[in-house]
């Protein structure tokens, strides 16, 4: 089941971003590889886009309500078509899961995207299990991206 | 359309494009102005946020977001108690290192 983290309370409780801010860093610095130079830019920026709803955090939790995961996702917009998407960003498991856990959570996703009138649901990937999990669930390779170091 | 109106017509709006680049330019100018004086009047009233800035440019984002075509001032004006808000929420939290998973119990978050 995937649950997302509040951002903001009513002031009398802590945001669960704060609470959980230390797992949400420890599943980004796993998922995205990150290198400590960057710590600093990239999580002050993933905190913030947290705390303002640029970017919502969701965690699935298993039956003795532990995290066992943690997806990070934002809500982008195409400049030329006005087309909203949403990306997947990052995303962490803790522990090994099947397919079918992974189509349950995207199927949950999936709904939140329509709710949030998106056209799309995207990630970009270089790890095969992860393409083949997008597939599995109905997505399709658009493009691959190519990098020369100068 | 003959080829010389139409060159005629493409001249024409060259040549008023070209006439208003001077205005759209001091404009923005005019206006990129007002906003760095607001700015600077913002940090010189709230001093303790000089060295918070990225909190600041967040929760301006996020109130500018909330509020399309409200004035720039008034902007300011309602991001303050946010800011004081996410200045406290977030102190002490760490940015800069990843040590372990923390408390995954989702029973102590739970709100």
């Amino acid at each position: 089941m995937l649950i997302r983290l509040l951002p903001n309370t009513n002031g009398k409780q802590p945001s669960q971003i704060v609470i959980f801010w230390e797992t949400i860093k420890f599943a980004c610095q796993k998922a995205d590889v990150i290198h400590i130079e960057n710590y600093q830019v990239y999580f002050n920026e993933l905190l913030h886009a947290l705390l303002s709803d640029k970017a919502q955090c969701f965690v699935r939790i298993d039956d003795k309500r532990i995290i066992i995961g943690i997806l990070i996702t934002r809500i982008t917009g195409n400049k030329v078509t006005g087309e909203k998407s949403l990306r997947l960003q990052s995303a962490y498991s803790f522990r090994s899961e099947s397919q079918e856990i992974w189509a349950e959570d995207f199927k949950t996703i999936l709904d939140i995207a329509k709710e949030r009138d998106c056209k799309k649901i995207t990630f970009e990937t270089s790890n095969d299990k992860i393409a083949s999990l997008g597939e599995s669930v109905g997505c399709k390779e658009i493009s691959r991206m190519y990098e020369y170091v100068i | 359309m003959s080829p010389e109106e139409r060159e005629s017509i493409i001249n024409e709006a060259v040549e008023r494009a070209l006439l208003a680049i001077p205005e759209v330019v001091g404009n923005l100018m005019a206006q990129n102005a007002t906003y760095n004086k607001i700015n600077s009047q913002f940090y010189k009233d709230h001093p303790e946020f000089k060295d918070k800035k990225d909190i600041v440019v967040s929760v301006v984002e996020m109130i500018d977001g909330q509020n399309p075509g409200l004035e720039y001032d008034k902007i300011l004006e309602k991001a303050l108690p946010e800011i004081r808000k996410r200045i406290e929420m977030t102190n002490g939290l760490n940015v800069t290192s990843v040590t372990n998973p923390g408390d995954r119990n989702f029973d102590n978050g739970e709100i």
